[in-house]
């Protein structure tokens, strides 16, 4: 049996044989027969020799390369802020683990930054994307766009959520505490 | 490898006390993707059994101990509602809901690649609404249609029905009082395109003979339910 693209398919449903295809995403090798993983339908990419399912289910959040995640700053290092993803951006479903990403100081704006305090505090909740993965422990993230950056600023001082005043300002409306950070153009008050 | 041994020509003919032939099951209806709020759900009719089935998951597991530093755990909890029977059942775990939930668990666990998500923990929740005989297979049944509807990637659907022995007569899907007034309950689950048995249980006697019969006719009985299953996730996500 070979299956067409597009066709509708259930776990356990068998697309072709190893001979013909490279498994890929959501199939998997059964001693020489490729089968599905997932109730989806089937996209095969006959140039390469690939096939793969696409899920019509809701899949598991799963963190990849330029996914946008959610977050909060948990360390600022001199060269690294350490980032709590919580969950991926427009999905509802949970990640499997919490992770902690990294964004060097070079990554958290456009243009030079002297230091990355000038860009997040720890505390902040801010929109992320990945930009490399290496296992599930090294997570390389960037804020460098204008929609990427501090959704939610904490006052250092005080720990209220803090108002934008200036382009990369925020201001305290509890203890008056004026400070630097990258706000995403999403910033919300 | 299964032998087929035939005993007798009791198949087919209508004898049970529900009317049905002895290789029967009782009616069967499933439905997926039923609750809004759950990552995967299914909802099960099978005779006068009422399941629901929630899943959530895969997502990290705060009890330490259900960690697995290469693969998900699986956590499963069957509860009977005090309504499910004649007799107001008293509500929480009780040793036979503790036991079902293991062996729900243990049976779901060959299809799911867990390796994906490791440190993780997938929670099924089956609720029994109402209860008539053959209840572990019908929850088994529904969680693995919730487990598709959740995304979670499965090698095969499993399937679970029950064969025993009524009157001297090896039968398919015993119902309630066919349970209580019966020799003999064999409850199997399978992975229907592999023929690998996930599950399976003896209560009672019989034979050898007798019991390579109701494991055959179980078999064949989930082979049956195993194209409703599929039928739910058609329905539910189109062809």
């Amino acid at each position: 049996m070979k299956a067409k693209s597009g066709d509708f398919v259930l776990p356990g449903d068998i697309l072709g044989v190893s001979e013909q295809f490279i498994p890929a995403e959501w199939t998997y090798d059964d001693e020489g027969e490729i089968k599905s993983l997932v109730v989806g339908v089937v996209s095969r990419d006959d140039k390469n020799k690939r096939i793969s399912v696409v899920p019509q289910t809701d899949s598991p959040a799963e963190l990849k390369n330029d996914t946008h995640i959610m977050g909060q700053i948990m360390e600022v290092r001199g060269q690294r802020a350490l980032v709590k993803i919580d969950s991926i951006k427009g999905n509802r479903r949970k990640l499997q683990v919490s992770f902690v990403g990294g964004i060097h100081v070079s990554q958290a704006k456009k243009g030079y930054l002297s230091k990355l305090t000038d860009a997040f505090h720890i505390g902040d909740i801010i929109e992320a994307k990945i930009t490399k993965m290496i296992g599930l422990d090294s997570i390389d993230l960037k804020t460098s766009q204008n929609e990427l950056g501090v959704i939610k600023a904490m006052c250092t001082r005080c720990r209220h959520f803090m108002k934008q005043t200036g382009k990369n300002d925020v201001t305290c409306p509890h203890c008056d505490n004026r400070e630097k950070r990258k706000l995403s153009s999403n910033y919300q008050v | 490898m299964i032998t087929i041994i035939t005993l007798g020509t009791n198949i087919g003919a209508k004898s049970r006390e529900d009317g049905r032939a002895f290789d029967e099951l009782r009616n069967l209806k499933i439905e997926a993707g039923v609750l809004e709020r759950a990552d995967g759900s299914a909802y099960l009719e099978f005779g006068g059994n009422k399941v629901l089935v929630a899943v959530y998951g895969p997502k990290e597991s705060f009890i330490r101990r259900f960690q697995r530093p290469d693969r998900a755990y699986i956590r499963c909890r069957y509860n009977m509602a005090p309504f499910s029977v004649d007799d107001r059942k008293r509500p929480g775990p009780d040793r036979r809901s503790i036991e079902i939930s293991k062996i729900t668990a243990e049976a779901l666990q060959p299809a799911v690649i867990l390796e994906k998500y490791p440190r993780s923990v997938i929670e099924i929740f089956i609720e029994v609404l109402e209860a008539e005989g053959g209840t572990r297979c019908a929850g088994i049944t529904a969680a693995s249609v919730a487990l598709a509807d959740a995304g979670i990637p499965m090698k095969d659907m499993v399937v679970a029905c029950a064969a025993g022995k009524v009157d001297g007569q090896v039968v398919l899907d015993l119902s309630e009082v066919e349970d209580k007034d019966g020799q003999a309950d064999v409850p199997v689950a399978i992975l229907p395109r592999s023929g690998e048995v996930t599950l399976l249980q003896s209560d009672g006697n019989l034979t050898t003979a007798e019991f390579e019969k109701a494991l055959d006719l179980a078999i064949k009985g989930c082979n049956q339910i195993s194209e409703v299953q599929k039928e739910a996730l058609k329905k539910r996500y189109g062809e």
